[in-house]
Order: structure tokens, then C-alpha cells, then sequence
């Protein structure tokens, strides 16, 4: 027998579940707009139908519905797109970063423009051919250093700025780091609630949101892989290294070591994780490889420009019949400068190719025709010009002209007697020069006509050395590079490269912006709020609320028909 | 697919960024004129770009130095006319002494002429131009002749300048043989007249001739190369042009069509706008009750 009760508990589950499916449609509509916010949707189910199958189960007919549950409350979620998601926003992450440094590192070199490097080096040429044509002219000269230190303080200058961008990067390592922490403390705490959730059997939906969230900020940083246990918790693992486990955590730290790379590595355990994506690799990409090959190319510019006009200007004579001066100081973009005893006096400028004559500008014309094409040697030459002879001190190899030689030449002195210097080439051809002692405060060019070698030494007011310290000292190899090339064209392919590497970080970052922008559609279709469906759903819910709270009446007044007005005959 | 109201508003925001963005772009090339102002809107043509600016600059430079060519030709050529006209009169004057019967005044006369003439030749022979004498080969800060008839300073080398790629010219004419004849010429005609040696004189006239034949010489050199001069400005001149074009081809925008793509695009921007207005707005929460 069925108790006359049993309609009052079936209109009041239906009552209970249909109030908490209203309220879970308030929580939706209050999180419309809550980023990472997934829809939540009561899964309403029939109650254990009366009586259960038994032995002495009453005998009217059929099992009798008890009315409705909501069974559990699940969030709508994809948990695939999720994962596509977090390994493309590892990408955008990536792409985004090195997209918006290049941009800066293209603000740094200023091209195409008229005040440029490479505007600057054209400017520079031209002085060297206005010396050639007015070599007497002391405004001309000083006209052509100050070309030269305008151009030595730009090369400084995009120098140190791509160092600056450099040192950023290393600093927004350190920002992100402090960041990428933050966010592995607030998982593993996540973690904790978690897991004390899932053990009471109830699904925490909206630690669950929260926890994707953070593991979407976190794939921006760095690509992680992330696996949830059965009991909930999220392991997140860079690579093969745990990061998060359960409430374990390993921070990590950024460091610059002695030969400049920056580098990634564990707070508090010995090693270094490798880091395959996000930003934070990007940055790591930039810092230690993309900017360092731009400062290597620009310093091959400087490099380039400083020994091949050093090496001609040391050959040349200046107005006072001396030679063998460098024109440039320095060894690269972060020190190249005009030498002070050409910035001092701009008479000393070598633009004659013999002693004496004023009006010969056959050095200078030779100078400005290295913009066109430029002997570049190769790392292997022993002989650079600006090397301090070994043995005699005070003395400098200010120039190592080569104009003769064709690209790939080796060329080999050796001293083959007293005071006597022997050039020998790769078919074992040699010419012998017989060098002359040098005074203090001289020069001594030593021309290999055969080859098209000059050798210029210079020394010291205080220094001198003789002929055979000479030939001791100057033993060693000159190599030219591969290809001939001029700093003009270097400077060039620099910028092309600069070009096409941040081309290509747009691009990619833009197609990651539109996966990205595709996999958050995806997702918001399932996971979105609809405010329209919210809606009608309210008015579903409503509708039913109202119709069991009749219910409740109907059995109200059956029960009341039952015992206020029933068995009353007679009275 | 079920979308939702913030699908649709975050496609017309991305919608309207995208527009923006192109728009940004084209206003770029529009205020600036320029197809691009970064390497990396087009890597292609700002190494082009670079490489035509290069060239321009050289081919600028070499305008600049047949200028000064030019100029130091023309001065050159100025000098060498001036002691052409000092021969000729000199010519004239030992024409005179030979021919007449003269008198001791006479002859005193034509040699203080005759003086004269020598001294202007000096002054012609030791011109400068900016600051340079152009007679005196390299050694420019010289006086080619610090006295008629003396030694010469100066030396046989040449002043070259470059007119093009691996194009050198030598603008000056060494004065040894071009003012020392003439020196010796004077002085010759100069000793004869006074001795009243009428041999001597048509001989030193036979020199002078000689001397003024060299002159001529140099002259007909010093004009053809002004000539060639002329020759390579007109192809500079081309040539400069044609890298003004080159550069403008691969550095400027198209202004025609980046002004119409620029309104085709601003229409695109208003319509995304228009049509984003009416998408956010309604929902069914607006037609309950």
C-alpha cells in the first residue's frame, strides 16, 4: 500500500530539484561573462521508482515514479579542445613575443631612412671622394671626420640599444618567472580543494574553471603537459620534469651566466628544464640567439669597415709625409671610433699614395671605393691589422692591405733569414722582402707586390725595433673569407634578415591569433553561456516549479477532503 | 553550432580590430608615402631600396666630382688661353724687332713688353684653383715656378678624379713642359732683341712657336677631356634619374589605388561597425514578458 503522503514528497522533490536547476540558471546568467567560466546544467533524473522488487512487495499494480532528482551538476566542457588550446596558446604565446621585440629591434635600426646606418656609411664614402678631390683642403678633412664619427657613434649607439632590448628581455625573464610561480602556487592550492571536493563525491565545477584558467596562463608561458588523476588533482610537467604534483611544487629561476646566455633553471634543485614553447621560450630564443646574431652582424659591419679603411689609410701618407696611422680606433660596433690623432689633427688623414704630394687623393679615392668592395679576412688570420706585435713592445700591425688576392687565399710569412720576410700562397709561390729597422715613432710599409699583400707597422714615440724583431714578430697567416663583400652590403643583409625574421613572426603570430580565436569559438560553443537558452530555460523551470507547487495543492485539498470532511455522516 | 552572444560579440570586436588594423596599415602608406617604413613589411624591396640608395649616392657623388673636374678644367683652360694670348703678343713684338729698322728706344720698349708678357706667363703659370695649383702636378701646395725661367717645383704626377665606377680621369696638365718652353722661349726672344741679332730673334721665334704649338697641345687635351666631361655628366644626370625612378617604383606607395583601397577599407570598418551594433543588442530576454 502506497502511504496517502506519497504525493506531497514527489510534488516536493520536484519543488526542491526544479528550484535548484532555477538557481544554477541564475548562477549561468551571473557568470555570462566570467572569462573561463563553463555553463553548468543540473542533470535532473527520476527518483527509485516504489516499491523495489521484494518478496512481499504490495500487490497494486506497477512500480509507482517518486518524483525527480538532480542527480549531479556538470560542467559543459571540452576537455580536448582544451588540450589543442593549451598547445596553441603556448605557440601564440611564442610568436606574439618575438613578433612585438623584433618590432623594436627594427625601431633600433631605422630603416629604410635618411639618418640610418646605412645613409650614415654612404655619407661616410662620400667624404673619403670629396678628401680625394680637395685633399689639401683642412674644412674638407674635417668634414670627413665628423662623417666618421657621426657613423662610429651610430654603430655605438644601435650597439648598445640592441644590448639594452637584450638586457629587457632578460629582465621581462625574470618578470614572467615570478609570474609563471605565482601561477604554479595557485594550482597546487587549487589542487588541495580539489581533490578534498572529489572525495565527498560531489564535482567542484568552479575550482575546476578556475584551474583550467590558470593552466591556460601558464601555456601562454611555457607549453606544459597537464594529466589529471582520478582523484582530480592536475599534474602539470615541463617536458618530462614535474612542475605541479598534487600540492607539490618546483619553482623555477632565470639567470645570465658568465658568456652572457640566459638561462632557465630549477629554484631550489641543481639542473635545468628545457623549455619547448610559450613565451617564455621565445624570450630565451631572442635573448640567447636571434639578438646575439644581430650584434655578430652588425660587429662584422664594424669589424669590416675598421680593418679594410685602417689597412688602406695605414699605407697612405697624410699631409706631413707620415703614414701607417689607423683611421679607425676600436675592434668592433661597441668601441668603433674616429683614432684621436685624426680627431685631434685632420692633416694626419692619409689621403696620398706618395709623400709630399698635397694634391695627391689616390689613397682617399682608394678608401672610398672600399664601398663597392672590401677584402673581408677570415677569422683565421693570425695578422689583423690592430695587433700589438708580439716581442716588441709599442709596436702595432696597423694595417694588412690585401687587394690583389682573390677570395679563399692563404697567405704564410715565415722569416727565412735575418731581417728577412718570406710570403708564401697555397701553390708554394713566394716573394721575399727585405725589411728595413724601424724607427720610434714610424711606420714601415712592406709590400708583397706579387700578391697584392701590404703589411703596415707602426710604433710608438717610445718604441722602436730592428729589422729582424720585425721579421720574428710578423710570422703568422693572412686568410681571406670566402666572399668578397663591403660593409654597405654586410649592413644589408642584416637588415633583410631582421626583415624577413620579423615577417615571419607577424605572420605566424597572426595565424596563431586566428587558431587560437577558432579553438575559443569552438569552445565557447560548448561551454558559452546563451542568454537566449538561459531564458527559455528559466521559463521551462518556472513553468514547472509552478505546476508542482499545484500539484502540492491538488494532493493538499485530497488530503484535506480525506480528513477534515471524510466520515462525517450522521453528525 | 550553438553559438552564443559573446561568440558573436568577440567575432565583430576581432572583426573590427582586423579592419582597423588593415587600416592602420594603409594610413601608414598614405601619410608617409611610402609602400613601407619597416624591414619587415617587405624585406624584398627594403633590401632593394637599400641597395638603389647606395647607388644613388654614389652616382651623386661622381655629378659632384666632374663638377669639380669641370671647374678645375676650366680654369685650366682659362690659364692656357691667357699664355696663348701672351705668346701670340710675343710673337707679334719679335715679328716687329726683326722686320724694322729700330731704334734703341724701340727695342727697350718691346723688351720691357717683353717683360711684362713674362710676368703675366708667371702669374698664368702658378694659378689655383681652390687653393690648388693646378699647374704644379701633386704637389698642389707648391708655387709651380717661384721665379720666370727658374727650376720647376712641382712634379709629373696626376690628379685624378673619379667619374664613375672605376672611371678615373686625370684633370691636370704638369707645367714643365707647357710653361718651362715658354720661359725659355721669352727669355731667348728677350736676350736677341736687345743684342739687335736678327738670326737670334726669327730662332727664338722658332722656339716660341714651338713652345706655343705644346700650349695648343695641352689646350686641345684639356678640351677633349672637358668634352668627355660633359659625356659622363649627361649619362650621371641619366643615370640618376633612372635610380630616383627605380627607388620611387620600390619605395613609394601607389597613391591612386593606396587612397582608393584606403576607402574601400574605411567602408569595410563602417559596415563591421553597423552590422556589429545590430548584432550585440537584441536577446530573447527583450521579447519576454
Amino acid at each position: 500500500m502506497r502511504s496517502s503522503f506519497f504525493g506531497l514528497e514527489t510534488g516536493l522533490r520536484a519543488l526542491l530539484a526544479q528550484q535548484q536547476a532555477i538557481d544554477l540558471t541564475g548562477h549561468n546568467i551571473a557568470n555570462a561573462n566570467t572569462p573561463g567560466f563553463s555553463r553548468q546544467v543540473a542533470r535532473l533524473e527520476a527518483t527509485t521508482p516504489y516499491p523495489v522488487p521484494a518478496f512481499n512487495r504490495m500487490s497494486s499494480a506497477g512500480q509507482m515514479g517518486t518524483g525527480v532528482i538532480a542527480g549531479s551538476i556538470e560542467r559543459m566542457r571540452d576537455l580536448f579542445i582544451d588540450m589543442q588550446l593549451r598547445t596553441e596558446l603556448a605557440a601564440q604565446g611564442d610568436w606574439t613575443i618575438t613578433r612585438d621585440m623584433l618590432a623594436r629591434v627594427e625601431a633600433v635600426m631605422n630603416e629604410p631612412s635618411d639618418s640610418g646606418l646605412n645613409a650614415l656609411l654612404n655619407r661616410f664614402w662620400d667624404g673619403w671622394q670629396d678628401v680625394s678631390t680637395s685633399p689639401q683642403n683642412l674644412s674638407v678633412r674635417a668634414s670627413l671626420v665628423e662623417r666618421a664619427a657621426g657613423l662610429a657613434e651610430a654603430f655605438q649607439r644601435q650597439h648598445s640599444q640592441l644590448r639594452t632590448v637584450q638586457s629587457d628581455i632578460a629582465e621581462q625573464v625574470a618578470i614572467s618567472l615570478r609570474q609563471f610561480n605565482s601561477l604554479l602556487d595557485r594550482l597546487a592550492a587549487l589542487n588541495v580543494q580539489i581533490v578534498g571536493v572529489t572525495n565527498t563525491g560531489n564535482q567542484p565545477n568552479d575550482f575546476f574553471d578556475r584551474r583550467d584558467q590558470l593552466l591556460e596562463e601558464l601555456s601562454k608561458l611555457a607549453k606544459v603537459r597537464v594529466t589529471i588523476a582520478p582523484d582530480g588533482a592536475a599534474i602539470v610537467q615541463l617536458g618530462s620534469a614535474l612542475l605541479v604534483d598534487r600540492d607539490q611544487v618546483h619553482h623555477l629561476t632565470s639567470a645570465v651566466d658568465s658568456s652572457g646566455t640566459l638561462e632557465i633553471r630549477w629554484a631550489n634543485e641543481p639542473g635545468a628544464p628545457v623549455i619547448s614553447g610559450g613565451e617564455l621560450a621565445g624570450l630565451l630564443r631572442l635573448h640567447n640567439e636571434t639578438i646575439p646574431e644581430y650584434l655578430e652582424r652588425l660587429d662584422a659591419v664594424a669589424r669590416l669597415l675598421i680593418e679594410s679603411v685602417n689597412s688602406a689609410h695605414a699605407a697612405g701618407y697624410d699631409l706631413n709625409g707620415e703614414s701607417g696611422r689607423p683611421f679607425f680606433a676600436g675592434s668592433g660596433a661597441g668601441d668603433i671610433a674616429v683614432a684621436d690623432a685624426i680627431v685631434a689633427d685632420s692633416s694626419r688623414i692619409a689621403a696620398a699614395s706618395t709623400p709630399g704630394a698635397s694634391g695627391d687623393g689616390s689613397r682617399a679615392l682608394a678608401i672610398a671605393r672600399l664601398r663597392d668592395d672590401a677584402t673581408i679576412l677570415d677569422a683565421a688570420t693570425a695578422l689583423r691589422p690592430g695587433t700589438a706585435l708580439p716581442g716588441v713592445p709599442g709596436v702595432t700591425l696597423t694595417g694588412v692591405e690585401v687587394t690583389g688576392a682573390p677570395p679563399g687565399a692563404r697567405f704564410t710569412l715565415t722569416r727565412t733569414a735575418s731581417g728577412q720576410l718570406t710570403m708564401t700562397d697555397g701553390n708554394s709561390t713566394s716573394q721575399t722582402v727585405t725589411l728595413a729597422d724601424l724607427p720610434s715613432g714610424g711606420a714601415q710599409i712592406i709590400n708583397f707586390s706579387l700578391f697584392g699583400v701590404t703589411l703596415v707597422v707602426r710604433s710608438d714615440t717610445s718604441a722602436s725595433a730592428t729589422a729582424d724583431q720585425l721579421a720574428t714578430a710578423l710570422q703568422g697567416q693572412i686568410a681571406t673569407a670566402a666572399a668578397k663583400g663591403s660593409a654597405n652590403s654586410l649592413y644589408q643583409a642584416l637588415i633583410v634578415r631582421l626583415g624577413i625574421d620579423g615577417r615571419t613572426a607577424q605572420e605566424m603570430s597572426a595565424n596563431q591569433d586566428t587558431l587560437v580565436q577558432h579553438l575559443q569559438r569552438r569552445r565557447e560553443a560548448v561551454s558559452g553561456v546563451s542568454l537566449d537558452e538561459e531564458a527559455t530555460n528559466l521559463v521551462r523551470l518556472q513553468h514547472a516549479y509552478q505546476a508542482a507547487a499545484r500539484f502540492i495543492t491538488a494532493v493538499d485539498q485530497m488530503l484535506d477532503r480525506l480528513i477534515n470532511n471524510t466520515g462525517i455522516v450522521g453528525r | 553550432m550553438r553559438i552564443t552572444h559573446n561568440v558573436l560579440s568577440e567575432t565583430v570586436l576581432a572583426g573590427l580590430n582586423a579592419a582597423l588594423e588593415r587600416l592602420d596599415r594603409l594610413q601608414d602608406q598614405v601619410t608617409s608615402g611610402k609602400r613601407f617604413t619597416r624591414p619587415s613589411h617587405d624585406p624584398v624591396g627594403v633590401a632593394r631600396s637599400l641597395d638603389h640608395r647606395t647607388a644613388l649616392a654614389a652616382t651623386e657623388q661622381y655629378l659632384r666630382n666632374v663638377d669639380s673636374a669641370l671647374a678645375w678644367l676650366q680654369a685650366t683652360d682659362i690659364a692656357l688661353a691667357g699664355a696663348g694670348d701672351v705668346f701670340q703678343r710675343a710673337r707679334e713684338l719679335g715679328v716687329r724687332a726683326a722686320n724694322n729698322a729700330l731704334s734703341a728706344d724701340d727695342r727697350s720698349a718691346i723688351v720691357a713688353e717683353l717683360d711684362q708678357l713674362t710676368a703675366q706667363l708667371l702669374e698664368l703659370s702658378n694659378t689655383s684653383y681652390d687653393d690648388q695649383y693646378l699647374f704644379a702636378g701633386l704637389k698642389t701646395g707648391t708655387r709651380p715656378f717661384a721665379v720666370a725661367g727658374g727650376p720647376y717645383q712641382g712634379d709629373t704626377g696626376q690628379v685624378l678624379r673619379e667619374v664613375g665606377p672605376q672611371s678615373v680621369l686625370a684633370v691636370n696638365i704638369p707645367g714643365q713642359p707647357a710653361f718651362s718652353d715658354g720661359f725659355a722661349a721669352l727669355a731667348g726672344l728677350r736676350a736677341a732683341v736687345l743684342s739687335n741679332d736678327g738670326v737670334a730673334i726669327s730662332s727664338a721665334l722658332a722656339t716660341l712657336d714651338t713652345a706655343h704649338a705644346g700650349l695648343l697641345a695641352a689646350r686641345a687635351q684639356a678640351g677633349a677631356k672637358m668634352n668627355r666631361l660633359e659625356a659622363v655628366m649627361q649619362q650621371l644626370q641619366e643615370q640618376r634619374t633612372n635610380l630616383k625612378q627605380l627607388l620611387s617604383q620600390v619605395e613609394d606607395a601607389d597613391m591612386a589605388e593606396t587612397l582608393v583601397l584606403y576607402n574601400e577599407q574605411q567602408n569595410v570598418y563602417r559596415a563591421a561597425l553597423g552590422a556589429g551594433a545590430r548584432a550585440i543588442q537584441p536577446s530573447l530576454l527583450d521579447y519576454l514578458g
